[in-house]
């Protein structure tokens, strides 16, 4: 076996060893699961960034390596493993947060009696994560992707004895349920028209395909990304998904699993290309602006601190989402555009995942020390948890999009995707777009201002007794909020000529997307490859084309931070009277957008409601019926009986008056005719005889056999009566 | 051919410990426990061999050669003069030998969940057996006349195991189950008897390896495919035929239950593919194979939506898990419709192996659902959900078994019911699409009727006067092991047992 597949099985096998062995022994061994769990899985960190490196050393995706999973008819599903680029700087991602998390819970955690339970689960999800990101088809991604949902599920519900817990949790696993279903249609149409599922060869069969079905193959697929990356309208079970423990909100439901539907999308992406009518990712596009915006909006009223973060993770998501859509629409013609949309996409979703999970564990750690969620009883933190204060403002500028830290670069790379789909796609869906992502961008900062503000500084609201965790819990803080600050420098756009910093993430991750968009080449609009080597389209982006926007956007950050410090720090007063003055808009925000009621009122009631007509349809229509067959035969039977006493026993002594009337006749005619037929019935009978014989062959089953068949006939008899 | 003697060993062996189990003094439960116990295991032990005896024949089947049938046994049991009519016929193929093992195996299970049983023991444990025996009967013959023999031979026992051991209702349950499932298998009678005047023969080998009875049948053969049908439909049960089920399910005995879920329902399933498909497959395309197989996929497609919109209300356990069966066995009649309707044998391979799939699956989840409702049961003396929040936090065993078996019934991946509902919809799509897209909705629904079901049983606050009862036995964890050995075995690696089917599956294409 080459050294990248055992590398890869190390990768995943430790966790799964780990899952196995805290699961078996937990019980026994409850304090050493946690050094268990950490323990595997920083090995697999390690062993991720060795693959990381093999990868750029050999600058070109390994082949993909597979074993026979299942065979049915012609058709062969696999089990096998793809490591290029994309994957591994998944790995890196996932296995990095997982880490961190595994340690920061150790502190987090600490004294509850669930902690084993908690390190399987943990394990379990590293292991189903690192799976979904390896995967070499769509339905062993699928598997994977549905155990993630899996361990989500029983993570959120890990403290279950409270009604919400558990509500949560299975809100949790339902909607993106829902998103799974139409991913699995998606599935089927794909391995029914190309006749694989490997990710190699995804469209091999779609060149015959309709457009209409070229349009709702990813749309399926899509749907499967909008329910696990909490897409609007199926967003809402993130938050509510915050009932779990916070390491689990950082690991989970900010840096890993919900981006694995950005994933999704990525790797299916000539799935998406295919629809050449641009569609597909025109829905994909202003879905994730929608999403954007609203997320953003909604967590501006937020009290909870953890709430706010996951508005923010979904507004985050829609950012991707939206990068994603930007790739084709103009791919045809511009195909070194179109490679900005999925990089950048990407490159949000790295820089994301660190400071999402930043931002995440120090909330957890504000909340440990705290014993509260609720910003307003916080305040003046920063002076009792330093560490914990200056990591988060680090968190925060990187979310907001301040200069130089690592978001201001990914989301600047998304906004100017979507640009160039406007400038040089000519996609006027675009260019709203961009003005909802702009909106975003303003409300992002605003947003973290006062979330850092009310935290952190002013004064402290409560009693509380807070202080900084071990270094358990400051390490993970520590080597986020450098990922966070710096790791956007990977990924900086070229400037003039030569530029000034390569931009490292882009052509490594470049190599994924040409690899992806070539096996559709086939199909002359679709003909990305041969741009590839063409440099001056390579490397671009819209800060350079666009100048104006560029600097426009850092503007609006800086807006965003000061209306944020004008509001809650220099004029509260003007808080008050801007509630007041948009009250309307402050209570749709409050609501949420009313999402979660027009969901109640538009499925879950009358699904309620159809359920419920079900069973008693059920009960009494159905079943009624049966009832009915078998209450009218009683009544029938009834009803034979009374025609029996009186009607054929009446005809039985009719028929006998008759008859004494009749002998004299009757004399006559015995005499005359019947003699006659008594000659002839003779020979009849002594025919009958001579056949009859041949069944009485003194072979002994043959009369059990006729004993049954009698008893068969009767019942028959019987049954047609009774019906 | 030599005739094996193994099959009729395995068939009537459970008989005879049903007769050596009579001998016995009435007061020893623990010994007649054992006998039992003791006979299922060695039938168990029989089906392994047979199993292995199986995989070792060398007999290849394909689509050239469908004499599908191995380790035969067959002599002449009905004269007609000089011609055999009837014989004892019994042989096996990919099919019958996972319905042999899945009974053989579900036997021991629901044996050992017997044990609670405390009443007429003797009696009980006798019919059991007579059961075990009239199921395998049914998988293993293969002359139509035997088929029917035991097909009703099931029907006896069962009738009494819920009238004697059921709940409240049993009386009112038993005779539904008896009379419906009675006059289902009449009419299936009358379908048997116009195959054979016609064809002149009750060889189900025969038939199924000629597979010209519409031809033979003429104008009949649309009335005597759906007389077959609806013998068939009940036993599924398929909507609008269901209404049997929740009340038997109810009423029976928690491992009755298990028998019923578990193999009874397999019988519809296994008539279909074994009769329905492999006589009938000579019809014409336009004008019988599409109304018959859009009547079924129909079935099914409402069986899928419609029963898991029934569990999702349903407030006592039983009667839950008794619809998801009614979802359940939707997508067998779906693989089934859409073996019916594909148009490439490829697709059509698909369809079965996920028909036969689905079945097995049903079998081993279904089976430990009811088993481990029969075991919250015997601790609170309910079934109302509404009752039983909190057990995971008092029975965390038996929680986590019953959340194993919620997410195999779900359809998670690396349970078994994935691989099943993903064969038989992926056929279902590639037959006509909307049977996959009608379906999703039943796929939802199901996965938030087993949520909804775990999270009010299984989460929340106890109940004050469940707080002494205790986790599972030793007896009780055995009894459920290998069943979720399967689930795991066929939701990882389902590679052995789909090969398996294939081999009877390639003689229909």
């Amino acid at each position: 076996m080459e050294p990248h597949i055992i590398l890869t099985f190390l990768i995943l096998g430790l966790p799964l060893l780990g899952f196995v062995t805290i699961g078996l022994c937990g019980k026994i061994a409850k304090k050493w699961a946690q050094y268990v769990g950490t323990a595997t899985i920083g090995v697999s960190l390690i062993l991720s960034f060795i693959l990381l490196f093999m990868v750029i050393s050999r600058n070109a995706a390994y082949p993909v390596t597979s074993f026979t999973w299942f065979e049915t008819g012609k058709y062969v599903l696999n089990f096998g493993f793809q490591i290029d680029s994309l994957a591994v700087i998944m790995l890196v991602v996932v296995s990095t947060v997982s880490f961190l998390v595994h340690l920061f819970s150790m502190d987090y955690m600490k004294g509850d009696p669930g902690i084993a339970r908690f390190y399987a689960e943990l394990q379990l999800f590293t292991v189903a994560m690192l799976g979904v990101v390896t995967a070499s088809n769509l339905l062993q991604m699928f598997a994977f992707w549905e155990l993630v949902g899996l361990c989500s599920y029983l993570l959120i519900g890990f403290w279950f004895h409270k009604r919400s817990v558990f509500q949560a949790a299975k809100k949790a696993f339902f909607v993106t349920k829902v998103g799974d279903v139409f991913l699995f249609l998606g599935i089927f149409a794909i391995f029914y028209f190309s006749g694989t599922l490997d990710f190699g060869s995804l469209t091999s069969g779609f060149k015959a395909l309709s457009e209409t079905i070229l349009i709702v193959i990813p749309l399926c697929i899509f749907m499967g990304a909008v329910g696990k990356s909490a897409q609007f309208p199926l967003h809402v079970w993130l938050p509510n998904a915050m009932e779990g423990p916070t390491p689990v909100s950082a690991l989970i439901h900010a840096a890993t699993m919900v981006a694995a539907g950005i994933y999704l999308v990525a790797r299916t992406i000539p799935v998406f290309i295919a629809d050449t009518t641009g569609i597909a990712l025109t829905v994909v596009m202003m879905v994730g602006a929608v999403t954007a915006f609203m997320g953003a909006t909604i967590a501006t009223v937020q009290d909870d601190i953890k709430k706010v973060l996951a508005y923010s993770t979904i507004s985050q998501l829609g950012y991707m989402v939206m990068g994603l859509g930007a790739v084709y629409a103009i791919g045809g013609n511009h195909p070194s555009y179109a490679m900005f949309g999925f990089v950048a996409a990407l490159f949000h979703l790295m820089t994301h995942a660190f400071f999402k999970g930043l931002l995440f564990l120090g909330s957890g750690s504000v909340i440990h020390a705290t014993h509260t969620q609720n910003m307003h009883e916080m305040g003046g933190l920063i002076k009792k948890m330093p560490i914990t204060g200056w990591t988060f403002v680090i968190g925060s500028l990187a979310l907001a999009g301040f200069p130089l830290f690592a978001g201001f670069w990914s989301k600047d790379a998304i906004i100017g995707a979507v640009w160039s789909n406007f400038a040089h796609g000519h996609n006027t869906w675009a260019l709203v777009a961009v003005v909802l992502a702009l909106l975003g961008a303003f409300l992002t900062p605003y947003y973290m201002t006062r979330c850092v503000w009310l935290t952190f500084f002013g004064k402290p609201r409560k009693e509380n007794h807070a202080h900084e965790g071990s270094w358990k819990t400051t390490l993970p803080l520590v080597w986020l909020a450098v990922l966070a600050a710096g790791v956007g420098f990977v990924g900086i756009p070229f400037w003039g000529g030569d530029g000034l910093i390569p931009n490292f993430f882009q052509s490594f991750l470049g190599n994924a997307y040409f690899k992806a968009t070539h096996f559709i080449s086939g199909n002359a609009t679709l003909n990305i490859g041969t741009t590839l080597t063409d440099p001056s389209h390579g490397y671009e982006t819209w800060s350079q084309t666009n100048p104006t926007l560029f600097f426009g956007a850092i503007i609006i950050v800086f807006a965003g931070i000061l209306t944020g410090l004008i509001v809650y720090v220099w004029r509260p007063k003007l808080k008050v009277r801007l509630i007041n003055g948009l009250r309307p808009i402050y209570i749709f925000l409050k609501n949420k957008w009313y999402i979660d009621e027009a969901w109640t009122f538009v499925a879950v009631k009358p699904f309620l409601w159809v359920a419920e007509f079900s069973s008693k349809f059920d009960a009494k229509v159905i079943d009624g019926a049966v009832n009915g067959v078998s209450w009218l035969t009683v009544k029938f039977a009834g009803v034979v009986h009374w025609f029996d006493s009186h009607i054929v026993d009446g005809a039985v002594n009719g028929v006998g008056w008759l008859g004494v009337k009749l002998s004299t006749i009757t004399k006559w005619f015995d005499e005359n005719v019947v003699d006659g037929l008594v000659n002839g019935t003779a020979t009849v009978f002594g025919e009958t005889g001579k056949q009859t014989r041949k069944i009485q062959t003194g072979y002994l089953p043959n009369y059990a056999a006729v004993m049954f068949a009698s008893v068969v006939v009767i019942l028959l008899i019987v049954a047609i009566f009774a019906l | 051919m030599i005739n094996s003697m193994w099959l009729t060993l395995v068939t009537f062996l459970p008989l005879a410990g049903s007769l050596i189990i009579l001998l016995f003094p009435k007061d020893n439960h623990k010994l007649i426990r054992g006998i039992a116990t003791g006979f299922t295991l060695a039938v168990l032990g029989i089906a392994i061999y047979i199993w292995v005896l199986y995989s070792k024949d060398p007999t290849i089947v394909s689509a050239t050669n469908p004499g599908m049938f191995k380790l035969v046994d067959k002599f002449v049991w009905v004269k007609l003069g000089e011609n055999p009519l009837i014989h004892y016929h019994l042989g096996i193929d990919g099919m019958s030998m996972l319905m042999l093992f899945l009974t053989s195996l579900l036997s021991v299970t629901a044996c050992l969940a017997s044990f609670t049983i405390k009443e007429r023991v003797k009696e009980y444990f006798s019919l059991f057996l007579l059961l075990e025996t009239g199921l395998i009967g049914v998988f293993l013959s293969l002359d139509l006349v035997l088929f029917y023999v035991f097909w009703e031979v099931v029907l006896v026992p069962m009738y009494f195991l819920i009238g004697i051991w059921g709940g409240e209702r049993r009386q009112y349950a038993s005779i539904k189950f008896f009379i419906y499932t009675l006059v289902a298998s009449l009419v299936m009678l009358v379908g048997i008897l116009a195959i054979y005047f016609k064809t002149d023969t009750f060889s189900i080998a025969q038939l199924a390896k000629d597979g010209n009875v519409v031809a033979s049948l003429g104008y009949l053969a649309i009335p005597v495919f759906l007389a077959m049908l609806f013998g068939f439909a009940v036993k599924v049960p398929s909507f609008p035929f269901h209404t049997w089920l929740p009340d038997a399910h109810v009423e029976a005995p928690a491992p009755i239950s298990i028998m019923l879920a578990g193999v009874l329902l397999k019988m519809g399933g296994y008539g279909m593919i074994r009769m329905s498909l492999a006589f009938f497959r000579d019809g014409d395309p336009a004008t019988f194979i599409k109304p018959m197989g859009t009547l079924i996929a129909i079935l099914g497609v409402v069986g899928v939506v419609y029963g898991a919109l029934c569990a999702l209300v349903q407030k006592d356990l039983k009667k839950l898990v008794a619809y998801t069966s009614v979802n359940h066995m939707g997508f067998v009649l779906i693989a089934i419709a859409a073996f019916m309707l594909a148009p490439t044998p490829d697709t059509k391979q698909i369809a079965l192996q996920g028909a036969i799939i689905v079945m097995f699956n049903h079998g081993t989840t279904t089976g430990l659902l009811f088993l481990l409702v029969g075991y919250i049961y015997e601790r609170t003396h309910t079934r109302q959900i509404d009752e039983l929040p909190g057990m995971g936090s008092k029975i965390p065993v038996i929680a986590i078994m019953l959340i194993i078996a919620s997410f195999a019934s779900i359809g998670l991946p690396a349970l078994s019911g994935f691989v099943g509902e993903f064969l038989s919809l992926q056929a279902g799509f590639v037959a006509r699409n909307w049977i996959a897209w009608v379906s999703i909705i039943g796929l939802v629904v199901n996965a938030g009727v087993m949520l909804w079901m775990m999270q009010r049983t299984m989460f929340g606050k106890l109940k004050e006067k469940f707080i002494d009862i205790k986790d599972a036995s030793f007896r009780e964890i055995i009894a459920a092991v290998p069943l979720f050995g399967f689930v795991f075995f066929i939701g990882l690696y389902p590679m052995p047992i789909l090969s398996m089917i294939s081999n009877s599956v390639v003689g229909l294409l």
